[in-house]
């Protein structure tokens, strides 16, 4: 395994003190300017909140387009930017390509193209996408899909370490967004849909050596659970977990392949010394071959930042009988829940739920439904903190090779990765989301090392109406949440769902992107539509703000793939080829300027 | 051979009104998108002449703004393209009611439309 260079290891070592110290002070300082969109989330309680008010809900309606870039790679484009300062840091959907582009000069300073085998693209089960890049002590880490985690020069794109993270061979592969916390860079894993065991793991920043990894399903010390004092909501109250509380809930040695895969979006409270993310399904998608609760795929995990050990963990859906993978960002605030000032942490499930905990210690808070149409369950036991799950929804129940009819949500969730945002100044969550239900027949598969391991077949249909205001047959909505009470403030109905992030700003907007290629503009109040402008393309990417030179800028990136005569040009021979049929990009030159691109607005002088 | 005046103002006058109908049908789809949808179309076609294929992706383009609102033709155009993306996304518009609906509208617009501009 390739750690790092020698000389960079030896730098890293030598000054290891010093150096950790100031990235972290060096981090805190960009993310609290908001000229700079330091972290992909713009700070680490993952708000996506920008302090900026040059664009407000009066004005936000002149806003034009000041600029675009093409990054000239085809299929979607998640993430967003980064930036700092005069630089903005670019990312590219596979190969994963990055531009420094200098502000002042409209000039790309660097740029880094990895090289990295083809044969990476057929083990991506869900397009060929990269969640955006990281920053710290003066580097750009960047989370390839091939798993090397490699850290540039921020100056030069220069690598000063390379480490590898997994074994894509095994159908691990990455597309998150490596996290920056202290001086820690930390990254997941992707193939849940592979039999991978998922895992969370921490690198050092000034040398990229591997300093922990925690594994979501296995034996205590793998996961780095101290049965005595890691704790979940049980009972009505927080207790141990107690030995082997993954293992008990395997058969055999099914956990190996347990899947519980880590490809969110993760949190950090310095004051707690804590991250915070969400572990994905088990593996594989038919509940017949793998009985018991699974833990802990689906949960929400709390780990110490410098040991990885594990502080508390709470599983939302036991025995995920839906693919219900529950890696979605856990957001941080300091809100009133239920009247009582809290450090809560909030997480909108793909399983329909909007939970509310208390981060300091997990003790289940709120959960609620954020679409009226989630049937899987009924509700969740406050007491028990687990689902009550309806007889009739229960693909387990009624077996393999039957077709559970009717299931809300669908697979992809109520909210899928796309990333909401919370306004301190209306304390109010801003939610993109699905409105779509399935029906599920689950299937026997073999375990294959490096291959799919699904084992259901879905079909999709949009919600029944959730509210008056909603047409028949629209399949999102952007909704406002309570997080405080587990309510729904405001819902807009959205013909498709919603799949690009969310930001609020200090001017009273929301903003978040479509599937038809619209940037919106929503009043944070009420919902109420200020502006839209059509990109290319659709928008799965997250929208983000900066400011340079004293003007407010706001940008997103558009691009998923979706021009149909490229589709077949890129080898999606069947257009209904679905997991893993991406490929071919040799033939695609001639069309790479309608590739991901970046459109950046600003308001007209 | 003299034409009656009235015959000829009537004339006129119905030819405003289609120029006038014809005209806000077309142009109720904002220019860029127009541009860009010719743009793309063009490029499908590299072997073509590309003044040919202005003309012809103009054509198709007209077309589908004589027979559905620009709303409308932003639903049809996003579940066609929407058909190509890779993995679960894609599935979410393939394999649900409303995207197969919506995909097969576009294609029947599509077709008739490409025998009538005679684009291959």
């Amino acid at each position: 395994m390739k750690l790092c260079k020698l000389t960079a290891c030896l730098v890293g070592a030598a000054l290891i003190a010093p150096v950790v110290a100031f990235a972290d002070a060096d981090l805190e300082k960009l993310m609290s300017n908001p000229a700079n969109w330091a972290a992909q989330a713009g700070d680490n309680y993952n708000q996506r909140y920008s302090q900026l008010k040059q664009v407000t809900a009066a004005n936000v309606n002149k806003l034009q387009v000041a600029w675009t870039f093409s990054t000239g790679v085809l299929r979607g484009h998640e993430g967003s930017p980064l930036v700092i300062g005069n630089m903005m840091y670019i990312h590219s959907a596979f190969p994963n390509n990055v531009f420094a582009y200098n502000l002042d000069t409209n000039e790309i300073v660097w740029k880094y193209a990895p090289r990295q085998d083809a044969a990476v693209i057929p083990q991506m089960c869900c397009d060929t996408v990269n969640r955006g890049l990281a920053y710290g002590d003066g580097k750009i880490i960047l989370q390839q899909a091939d798993t090397n985690l490699v850290a540039l020069d921020a100056k030069t794109g220069k690598v000063v370490w390379s480490v590898k993270n997994g074994d894509p061979k095994l159908g691990a592969v990455n597309t998150n967004a490596p996290h920056v916390f202290k001086d820690k860079v930390i990254t997941g894993i992707s193939g849940g849909e592979w039999g991978v065991r998922g895992y969370i793991g921490a690198y050092d920043l000034a040398s990229g050596k591997p300093v922990w990894r925690g594994y979501s399903v296995g034996p205590d010390s793998e996961m780095l659970i101290d049965p005595a004092k890691t704790t979940t909501w049980t009972d009505g109250k927080v207790a141990p977990v107690g030995a082997d509380s993954s293992l008990k809930t395997w058969k055999g040695d099914q956990w190996k392949t347990g899947g519980g895969t880590t490809w969110g979006w993760y949190s950090y409270d310095k004051a707690l010394n804590a991250m915070f993310y969400g572990s994905g399904n088990p593996s594989t998608w038919n509940p017949a071959q793998r009985p018991g609760d699974n833990k802990w795929s689906m949960t929400i995990w709390s780990r110490d930042v410098d040991t990885g050990k594990v502080n508390w963990v709470y599983q939302m859906t036991p025995y995920d009988e839906w693919d219900f993978d529950g890696i979605n960002e856990m957001i941080l605030s300091d809100i009133k829940v239920k009247g009582k000032d809290t450090k809560a942490l909030t997480h909108f499930d793909r399983n329909g739920f909007g939970y509310t905990l208390d981060r300091t210690n997990g003790a289940l808070l709120v959960a609620e439904k954020f679409d009226p149409a989630v049937n899987w369950a009924t509700g969740v036991d406050m007491k028990s903190g687990r689902p009550m799950t309806v007889a009739k929804y229960s693909t387990a129940r009624n077996g393999a090779d039957v077709d559970t009819k009717g299931v809300c949500p669908a697979a992809l969730g109520s909210k899928d990765e796309q990333p909401a945002s919370f306004s301190p100044q209306t304390g109010l969550f801003y939610v993109p989301t699905n409105h779509v239900c399935m029906n599920y027949e689950p299937f026997k598969v073999e375990y294959t090392a490096g291959q799919p391991y699904v084992g259901a077949t879905l079909s999709m249909f949009p919600a029944p109406k959730s509210s008056a205001s909603q047409q028949e047959g629209t399949m999102g909505n952007f909704i406002a949440w309570d997080g405080g009470t587990g309510k729904i403030v405001w819902s807009k109905p959205e013909k498709f769902s919603v799949w690009s992030g969310a930001l609020t700003t200090a001017g009273g907007v929301a903003f978040y992107g479509t599937l038809e290629g619209y940037l919106k503009a929503v009043n944070v109040k009420d919902g109420k539509e200020l502006w839209k402008f059509k990109t290319p393309s659709g928008i799965i990417g997250n929208v983000f703000t900066y400011e340079h030179k004293g003007k407010q800028f706001v940008g997103v990136y558009s691009g998923i793939g979706g021009w149909a005569g490229i589709g077949m040009a890129a080898g999606l021979e069947k257009p209904t080829d679905g997991l893993g049929a991406v490929g071919g990009y040799a033939e695609l030159k001639k069309y790479t300027d309608l590739g991901g691109s970046l459109t950046v607005f600003a308001l007209g002088n | 051979m003299k034409f009656p005046y009235a015959v000829l103002a009537a004339l006129s006058i119905s030819a405003m009104l289609l120029g006038a109908s014809t005209r806000a049908l077309a142009f109720e789809y904002p220019t860029v998108d127009r541009v860009e949808f010719v743009e793309f179309c063009a490029m499908e076609h590299p072997n073509k002449p590309h003044q040919e294929m202005v003309y012809k992706c103009s054509c198709l383009i007209d077309q589908f703004a004589k027979q559905v609102s620009y709303d409308d033709y932003v639903d049809l155009s996003t579940a066609f393209k929407a058909f190509s993306i890779a993995g679960e996304h894609g599935n979410m518009i393939r394999d649900s009611s409303t995207g197969i609906a919506l995909n097969k509208r576009y294609k029947s617009i599509m077709a008739a439309a490409k025998t009538s501009c005679f684009v291959q």
